[in-house]
């Protein structure tokens, strides 16, 4: 399901992946949200915040925020609550364990073909070979070089027989 | 038929002795006869031819008489019996010719009989194994076409598993000769073009998905 109208103008950079990433943003959220309040607490005068992982560095650029803001952090706790709780989840299986980079690839193109929030899990299946299969919420692709080993069976009879005539 | 023969030669040696006796009879009736009419004129006359036949027929004369009779009658009682004897001989061999005739003709026909008894048995043992080939026969060409059938089912089994598993074994070569050649990153091109190919219903199940 998609998230509510209001956080519509939010997007997920493309180095959070999955909802592994995104629990890891959301607990990364509210120490920060902690954090702050004690900052407050304690100092009088402008706040700095403190050093950010990657992954919520890149979030808040994406989105252009101001996390000293508590309206854009509520805005963004709320976003990624929501992300967490009704976005799509694709899982895909690959014969390897693919690189980041290859990950964030794919998670562009699904992100920017399939929906703008969709999550991904990644699986690792050696016998696939080469390939991949993905798994949604209600359908199984199989790209795997098996699947198209199988499609393709009656092509390599034709030739097996037409060898052994 | 020897049998009558015996009894009618039998019956005329009965009669001819019968006819001897009666004629000795007849004649000692006609002399004593002769004697009674003694006393006519001519009784002296026939007296005395009597007497000469008297003289004549002597005891010695009719005693040669009777030896030539009896000696007569043992000729014709020996060759009757000769007679008899020829017939009983030519009777027995007859019978004997018979006998052989109708043994012969009885052991022809029992053997016959035999022979074509023997000829059935034979008639029905050669049918029973005929019919014993017939269904051997049978038999073996119903045995190997079963045979037959099940090899060509084992063989289409084999064929049609090496089929089924075809995928699987140059799935498991192509990943035991080139698996750890495939670079995920070469293949990011592959798998987005069949994600796009797919793209519509991955959309549509997102977006109806519960």
């Amino acid at each position: 399901m998609a998230p509510k109208t209001a956080t519509r103008q939010f997007v997920l950079p493309d180095s959070v992946v999955g909802p592994v990433d995104l629990g890891r943003l959301l607990r990364e959220l509210e120490t920060l949200e902690d954090t702050l309040v004690q900052l407050r607490l304690r100092t009088d005068g402008a706040l700095k915040l403190p050093a950010m992982s990657r992954l919520l560095d890149q979030t808040v650029a994406v989105n252009k925020l101001d996390l000293l803001e508590t309206a854009d952090f509520q805005k963004l706790h709320q976003f990624l609550m929501q992300t967490k709780a009704h976005a799509p989840v694709l899982h895909i299986s690959f014969g390897a364990d693919p690189s980041p980079l290859f990950t964030q690839k794919l998670v562009g193109w699904l992100r920017k073909e399939i929906n703008p929030l969709v999550l991904l899990t990644v699986g690792l299946q050696p016998s696939i070979g080469a390939g991949c299969i993905v798994r949604s919420t209600n359908k199984y692709f199989d790209f795997s070089l098996r699947d198209h080993l199988s499609k393709n069976r009656q092509l390599l009879l034709s030739k097996l027989q037409e060898v052994t005539r | 038929m020897t049998i009558w023969w015996l009894y009618l030669i039998l019956g005329l040696l009965a009669a001819v002795g019968i006819a001897f006796v009666w004629l000795i009879l007849k004649l000692n009736s006609g002399v004593k006869a002769g004697a009674k009419n003694s006393k006519d004129p001519n009784e002296s006359l026939e007296k005395a031819v009597e007497d000469d036949v008297e003289h004549i027929f002597n005891d010695d004369f009719r005693e040669e008489l009777r030896n030539r009779g009896r000696l007569h009658f043992e000729k014709i009682i020996g060759e009757n019996a000769m007679f008899l004897q020829q017939d009983l001989r030519l009777t027995t061999s007859q019978l004997n010719e018979y006998m052989k005739t109708e043994i012969t003709r009885k052991l022809q026909d029992e053997f016959a009989k035999y022979e074509q008894s023997i000829m059935d048995a034979k008639n029905l043992a050669v049918a029973s194994i005929q019919k014993t080939n017939a269904a051997i026969d049978e038999q073996r060409a119903l045995l190997g076409q079963q045979v037959q059938k099940e090899i060509v089912a084992e063989k289409q089994q084999l064929v049609q598993r090496f089929e089924q598993n075809m995928t699987d074994i140059i799935n498991h070569y192509v990943l035991a000769a080139i698996g750890n050649q495939i670079d995920l990153n070469d293949q990011l091109e592959y798998i987005l073009a069949d994600l796009d190919t797919n793209k519509q219903a991955m959309i549509e199940d997102i977006n109806n998905g519960a």
